[in-house]
């Protein structure tokens, strides 16, 4: 077929082959998955891949190495040039992540490229960063709503709030997760893991108060129904590693340092009997659609991104005394049944496949729409008196999907 | 006269420490206290309100002691002190039982009028801002405007502990430093009269046990004499050191004002009156960020001192439009990230309610 594919930057992430986290996963699916349609560029960062193992190409995008980080203060430089590099070829730039939006007026003035930016979670929010951090990436993200032809949230509670804050439209999508595998332990595996042969409930994430660590651990510590497996970066900080000292001597729980390799992680999660999910930052956590994926039962904190990552089927707490109700009260036929609605969800939604059509799909919608839908309508810029006038009194008092009532 | 200087500080710094504690007393017998209201003020107990009167009595001792009358006065001195001291009574009366804020603003009117009236119009200074052509009554009214507008803008700062404090003294060192550098003996003895007070009011005010508050009362009383020693100083600059002066002491005044104009702004486009009591100012949005009351004062006063430095070097290589230009500028992207920091504040707490819902 004689047609000209479209020059897609992909801009914001470590690098590819993917060895970090969600987004870089992300693009390497993207990559998998639609390179029919698109010429890929991806950008990498010259810090994480030495010069031995640089590729000039991965499954057929080209990959720019740029000197600087992806993450932290140097994000912002390397998500710039990477932006300005891309000026010189592609047709639409993917950018993942709102470091390096403050550009994105001048692109989108100077330029006739096609801009669609993910703004991942609510960055601005998580107690990680310092206050000059939080201002840039809150101002950022405005940039990026603003100047960008099509914004990309990971969840539905995400969409709520730019809806609340921009008032245009975002468009969701959630990560897939069928890169995870059912592992069956072998005779090896179950000497290295005694805890394999039996039941035990298992939790992985970053080791930061913001992921309820201190809330599990107590729970499960006092609760010998199920041990608990957790895997994290303990020796990160001085709150991973205070935590570490202080539990590490219970027998209910197993902490373990971090997994890098999939197998071994795929190993551990897919064999438990329950995943406990603590995230409580902003969007579709993809730990928690792994566990999905791999029909595991899960106890959620009840915050609005994990319900709605899990269609509100999972059982939820927010307090130590819940989480203890739902171990002691959720028996093994239930246990079991909440797998399978959990699996049918990810199954349905959380597919590499279905991810990458959905970013085909909105790059598409890009290059015909020049404006973003706007959610509030006009007459919410009605005065009542005005309204009740013409008996529309009921429109004063109309919620709209992203408002919270009063009462 | 260096050596009479200190001890003017020093005397009316030991008279309003001396006065204060009896003050207090004398306060809650009568019952001129700052009742914890649940919607706007944010301590528990009733607090004296008479910071301002104490220093008010410690300023006018001091200043008969020290004042020696032979000395050349070059500026009108009574009625600064009139006009400061009704304004004081206005606001001892406002802090007891609540006087309409329009008469409260007419009074002001009349005594900004009055001391107009004696000579304190702004007009080398705006020669030197190359708008000297205007015409004198234009000058006139806006002088006015701007001796009410300080005086309400400071009166709007004193939000929190030892914020109004710390920024009244700090701009009334600077002019008892200006005083020094213009020869302006007068001058200096009144700037460090009221700072001497100012620094022994600051040391109850931040103490939680024998807490006092400026009240009305004393940001009227302090900010009048402050706006028309300030004119003074503006209208100085023919004198050798009046650059730097002036341009500091812009800095220093630019803070309460240029926030009370956000504040306006941000009220009128919400389509409330301007005078309505709300949380928006500067020290309200840091408070959403730091709570303790003590260290946003310290940043604010930092921040400020920090545009001063640099309207500082600026005065020294450019002329004064520039340092105007300059200080409008930083304080306005000042402004601008305050908004920034009070709409992360209401966004985090907006979502915090989105998240629970289930």
């Amino acid at each position: 077929m004689d047609f000209k594919k479209r020059n897609l930057a992909i801009i914001g992430t470590v690098g590819l082959p993917a060895k970090y986290g969600g987004f870089e996963t992300l693009a390497n699916h993207l990559v998998e998955n639609l390179n029919e349609e698109y010429d890929m560029t991806v950008y990498c960062s010259g810090k994480k891949y030495s010069n031995t193992e640089r590729l000039k190409s991965y499954k057929g995008a080209r990959l720019v190495y740029l000197p600087f980080d992806a993450n932290g203060v140097q994000s912002i430089i390397y998500d710039t040039l990477s932006i300005l590099h891309s000026l010189w070829y592609a047709e639409v730039l993917l950018i993942l992540g709102v470091a390096g939006a403050w550009v994105l007026p001048f692109v989108k003035l100077f330029t006739n490229k096609k801009i669609v930016i993910s703004i991942d979670g609510i960055e601005w929010k998580r107690d990680k960063w310092s206050l000059p951090a939080k201002l840039y990436l809150y101002w950022a993200e405005k940039i990026a709503v603003r100047y960008s032809h099509i914004d990309i949230s990971d969840n539905e509670s995400i969409q709520d709030y730019t809806a609340m804050r921009y008032g245009s439209l975002s468009n969701v999508i959630e990560y897939g997760a069928d890169h995870t595998m059912q592992v069956t332990p072998t005779d090896e595996d179950l000497t290295k893991y005694s805890f394999l042969s039996k039941p035990y409930a298992f939790k992985v994430c970053r080791i930061e108060p913001e992921n309820n660590i201190d809330m599990v651990l107590k729970v499960f510590a006092n609760n010998t129904k199920y041990p608990l497996v957790m895997v994290g970066n303990w020796g990160n900080s001085n709150y991973g590693q205070a935590l570490k000292e202080s539990y590490s001597n219970n027998p209910n729980l197993i902490l373990l340092d971090p997994v890098y390799d999939q197998r071994s992680i795929d190993l551990l999660r897919s064999n438990a009997t329950l995943y406990v999910h603590g995230h409580s930052a902003g969007g579709t956590n993809p730990s928690l659609v792994e566990a999905m994926y791999l029909g595991l039962p899960i106890f959620a904190f009840g915050i609005s991104y994990n319900r709605t990552t899990t269609e509100q089927k999972a059982k939820y707490f927010t307090s130590e005394q819940e989480l203890v109700h739902l171990i002691k009260n959720v028996d093994g036929h239930e246990l079991q049944k909440l797998g399978h609605t959990m699996q049918q969800i990810a199954e349905r939604r959380y597919r590499w496949s279905v991810i990458a059509r959905k970013y085909h799909a909105i790059i598409l919608r890009a290059f015909e729409l020049d404006e973003k839908s706007k959610v509030v309508p006009a007459y919410k810029s009605l005065r009542p008196q005005l309204l009740q006038q013409y008996e529309a009194n009921h429109l004063a008092y109309h919620n709209l999907f992203f408002e919270t009532s009063n009462n | 006269m260096i050596f009479k200087l200190i001890l003017t500080l020093l005397l009316s710094y030991l008279l309003s420490a001396m006065l204060m504690p009896q003050m207090r007393k004398l306060a809650k017998w009568v019952d001129l206290t700052d009742k914890p209201n649940i919607a706007r003020k944010i301590h528990k107990e009733p607090v004296p309100l008479v910071g301002g009167i104490v220093i008010s009595i410690a300023t006018i001792l001091t200043l008969l002691m020290a004042l020696d009358f032979g000395l050349s006065i070059n500026f009108g001195l009574m009625p600064i002190m009139v006009g400061a001291s009704i304004l004081l009574v206005t606001g001892i009366i406002d802090d007891k039982i609540e006087i309409n804020p329009y008469k409260k603003l007419l009074i002001q009117f009349c005594c900004a009028y009055f001391i107009v009236e004696s000579g304190f119009v702004m007009d080398q200074f705006l020669d030197e801002l190359h708008l000297g052509t205007l015409p004198y009554f234009i000058k006139k009214i806006g002088t006015i405007v701007f001796i009410v507008a300080v005086v309400n803008a400071y009166n709007l700062m004193d939000g929190i502990d030892g914020l109004a404090g710390t920024l009244f003294t700090v701009v009334f060192a600077w002019l008892a430093v200006a005083g020094i550098m213009m020869q302006e003996w007068a001058l200096s003895i009144v700037s460090l009269s009221i700072s001497g007070g100012l620094v022994a009011f600051l040391k109850f005010n931040v103490n939680d046990k024998e807490k006092v508050f400026l009240g009305d009362s004393g940001s009227l009383f302090l900010s009048f004499i402050l706006v028309a020693c300030s004119i003074y100083v503006m209208n100085n600059i023919s004198l050798t050191y009046h650059k730097p002066m002036v341009s500091g002491l812009m800095a220093l005044m630019a803070l309460p004002l240029i926030d009370a104009l956000r504040v306006f702004a941000g009220r009128i486009k919400k389509g409330k009156s301007p005078f309505f009591a709300d949380k928006s100012h500067i020290h309200h949005v840091l408070l959403g960020i730091q709570t303790e009351h003590k260290k946003v004062a310290v940043i604010l006063l930092v921040l400020s001192i920090l545009i001063m430095t640099t309207a500082l070097i600026i005065a020294y290589f450019y002329a004064l439009i520039v340092v105007v230009l300059w200080v409008l500028m930083a304080f306005s992207l000042l402004m601008y990230i305050i908004g920034m920091v009070d709409g992360m504040v209401n966004h985090r707490a907006a979502l915090a309610k989105q998240e629970m819902r289930s």
